[in-house]
């Protein structure tokens, strides 16, 4: 008989879990005791950031694994500590120094591209729309999410810029200092979160000269919700501003008229994939918010 | 890519959960030299080679026969070199075959269930005499050349009741990597569920004390379940993908996706001198990864065992049928993992963190192994 509702686990699976803070500080103290602690600390020194990028893997080829039989059948997983995985580790794949503090949660492309009559408009989530899917997952923790969650000054704002570049292709985001008013806030404690929207990179655009003078102008606009949020949430990260913070973005669902063909009602059709592809971005945007709702339990928070 | 050859269905024991036919079928050497040259022109760069049986050690001259001409051929045909392995009940686990295992890099692991009244239950020789303190002795030998060798446990209804107990034994015993399975084929009634219940309640106690206090270890009905959470988006690639990671090779060349297959003509997809029927091998695994009845709409289903054929044909004679006990097992171990999963991440284990969210794990803990290893058989 099938389990109807599985407990969400009380532990982050790999993907959502601040990996540079848990592997940078909690090694066994007998890795640094035992003889043979040259050899470990040295793989984790060398190689230890490597492991903190979820894709890294490991050379299997010098090692032995358990003999498979019936026996092993419940093996898998976690490879036992002399069945490494396989792949490689390649020395480009080590990660950027780690920030501490909230993780950024990625689930949407959360890059619109608009503008000219070519370009058929993406679907946007609205912060009203964004409330509705934030509150209603915390309410499934018994938490109460309320709008304005306090400001915060001097706080590092992304600046993105909406007329498309090439130069776009590199995803640093340029940042200004400012002011941050958090969007919503959980009713008794000390937890704030800001939504990334249209609204926000509308405020905060540089749609003026480049660093260079050089004025852009163009047709077609192009924010990319994701890199700024993670731009803000690496800002809050940095700061000291009190509070525990989480950051969403809009994961900007693209309506694909290119699937619709002469014969079909083009209004209706339009409607339709409208409605799908605004389903598809609250799906994801929820993904977000029930990611941090795990990372705040994981850790003790809520 | 491993190859597992059945070098003989002969066994020195009759273990009465057993599934192989005990015949005195046994493989030759030039089917062995076959299985190895088709294995080589297979390729893959990760090729292991697995001596299973019966008992392979009835045939170690066959095994050092194999290991000496793959070795050779490997090495001409510039694929590097085989990963060897090995399932042994311990009786003719001997000093010089640990040598030899030693000089040539052969992973052993031994089949053993615990504590006496666990394991004499099942695990009797041909006569019906008791094994433990043999298999005992042997496991002594092998930790003292390979401490980090797997036990092979298998839990019945009738000794579920010693479950914990065992591994708490066998970890007494030195065992690290503790590799423990139901008899699902068994008649698993109300009561002895519930046992199995209280007994995983046990076991989570002792894998929260041993996790905090540092102790590498691996324990599988709890790290497996941990990993199909921690690791959700690739536990698909750890878990069974029927014929894609392991053939069986039975004693006359035949080959077979998996160890429960060999002899059933039906799930037969080639032998060693014609190869690989690829077509056979690729609907196999489409039909055991389609899903099963009454799993579709299941919460646990990507983090369930379901999808070994092996258990599925062993508990139902189909690998389109999940047995109860299966289910059942499931059910009862999934929460207790998290909860221990979930008490040891709040706390911070630093051996949790390392061992289920660091990708490195695997290799330090393998230079930690090799240096233990290499400490315990140069003061030897």
């Amino acid at each position: 008989m099938p389990v109807k509702k599985q407990v969400t686990p009380k532990y982050p699976d790999q993907y959502s879990v601040e990996l540079n803070r848990l592997l940078l500080e909690n090694r066994p103290l007998r890795w640094y005791a035992t003889p043979v602690a040259g050899t470990v600390l040295s793989a984790v020194v060398i190689l230890g950031l490597a492991g903190c990028n979820s894709g890294a893997a490991l050379t299997g080829d010098s090692a032995p694994q358990p003999a498979l039989g019936t026996e092993t059948t419940t093996m898998g997983g976690v490879a036992p500590p002399s069945a490494p995985g396989t792949g490689a580790i390649t020395m480009g794949d080590f990660a950027p120094p780690p920030i501490f503090g909230t993780p950024f949660f990625e689930h949407g492309n959360g890059v619109g591209t608009y503008g000219c009559q070519a370009v058929a408009a993406p679907v946007f989530l609205s912060e009203d729309d964004a409330f509705a899917i934030i509150k209603d997952e915390f309410k499934k923790s018994g938490l109460v999410v309320r709008q304005n969650g306090g400001t915060i000054e001097n706080i590092q704002i992304p600046k993105p810029n909406p007329y498309y570049s090439p130069r776009d292709n590199d995803s640093r985001m340029q940042t200004v200092k400012g002011r941050l008013d958090f969007d919503f806030t959980v009713q008794g404690r000390n937890i704030v979160m800001e939504y990334v929207s249209t609204d926000d990179m509308r405020m905060w655009e540089s749609a003026g000269p480049d660093e260079n003078g050089i004025m852009r102008v163009s047709t077609v606009s192009r924010y990319d919700y994701k890199e700024a949020a993670r731009t803000l949430n690496d800002g809050l990260n940095r700061s000291d501003h009190g509070n525990v913070h989480g950051v969403f973005y809009d994961p900007v669902e693209r309506v694909d008229m290119m699937s619709v063909s002469k014969a079909d009602d083009w209004k209706k059709a339009r409607a339709r994939l409208e409605k799908e592809a605004r389903q598809r971005a609250s799906a994801e945007l929820r993904e977000q918010v029930k990611d941090f709702i795990e990372w705040l339990s994981a850790q003790g928070i809520i | 890519m491993h190859y597992t050859l059945h070098l003989t269905a002969e066994c020195n024991m009759r273990c009465q959960y057993c599934y192989v036919s005990q015949s005195a079928d046994r493989m030759s050497a030039d089917t062995a030299h076959k299985a190895v040259d088709l294995a080589l022109r297979s390729g893959g760069h990760r090729l292991g080679l697995i001596f299973f049986g019966g008992e392979p050690l009835l045939c170690r001259d066959l095994i050092e026969d194999t290991v000496a001409y793959s070795t050779e051929q490997a090495h001409a045909s510039g694929h590097g070199r085989f990963f060897y392995k090995i399932t042994t009940n311990g009786l003719l686990l001997d000093d010089a075959f640990l040598q030899y295992a030693r000089t040539h890099d052969i992973f052993i692991a031994l089949s053993i269930d615990g504590t006496e009244r666990a394991h004499d239950a099942h695990r009797r020789q041909k006569g019906g005499a008791p094994t433990h303190d043999r298999v005992v002795a042997a496991a002594e030998r092998l930790l003292r050349s390979f401490p980090y060798a797997p036990a092979l446990m298998t839990v019945s209804p009738d000794t579920v009741q010693w479950y914990a107990e065992s591994v708490e034994f066998l970890y007494s015993l030195g065992f690290r990597y503790l590799i423990c399975s139901l008899h699902y084929a068994a008649e698993w009634d109300r009561a002895a569920l519930g046992e199995l219940k209280r007994q995983y309640d046990r076991l989570a106690s002792f894998y929260y004390e041993h996790t905090v206090k540092e102790d590498k270890f691996y324990l599988s009905p709890f790290d497996v379940k941990i990993s199909s959470h921690v690791h959700n988006k690739t536990y698909r690639h750890e878990r069974c993908e029927l014929g894609q990671h392991q053939l069986s090779i039975a004693p006359d060349g035949g080959i077979y996706p998996c160890v429960q297959f060999v002899g059933d003509v039906g799930y037969r997809i080639g032998d060693v001198q014609s190869g690989i029927d690829e077509e056979a091998r690729k609907a196999l695994y489409v039909r055991n990864e389609t899903e099963k009845p009454g799993c579709d709409d299941c919460a646990i289903q990507k983090r369930c065992n379901h999808y070994c054929a092996c258990l599925n044909k062993q508990a139902t004679g189909s690998i389109g049928t999940v047995s109860e006990v299966l289910c059942a097992h499931e059910r009862i171990v999934l929460p207790i993992a998290d909860r221990v999963a979930a008490r040891l991440y709040k706390k911070r284990s630093p051996m949790f963190i390392q061992k289920h969210y660091n990708d490195l794990y695997p290799l330090i803990s393998l230079a930690e192994d090799k240096a233990i290893k290499d400490a315990t058989c140069g003061s030897a």
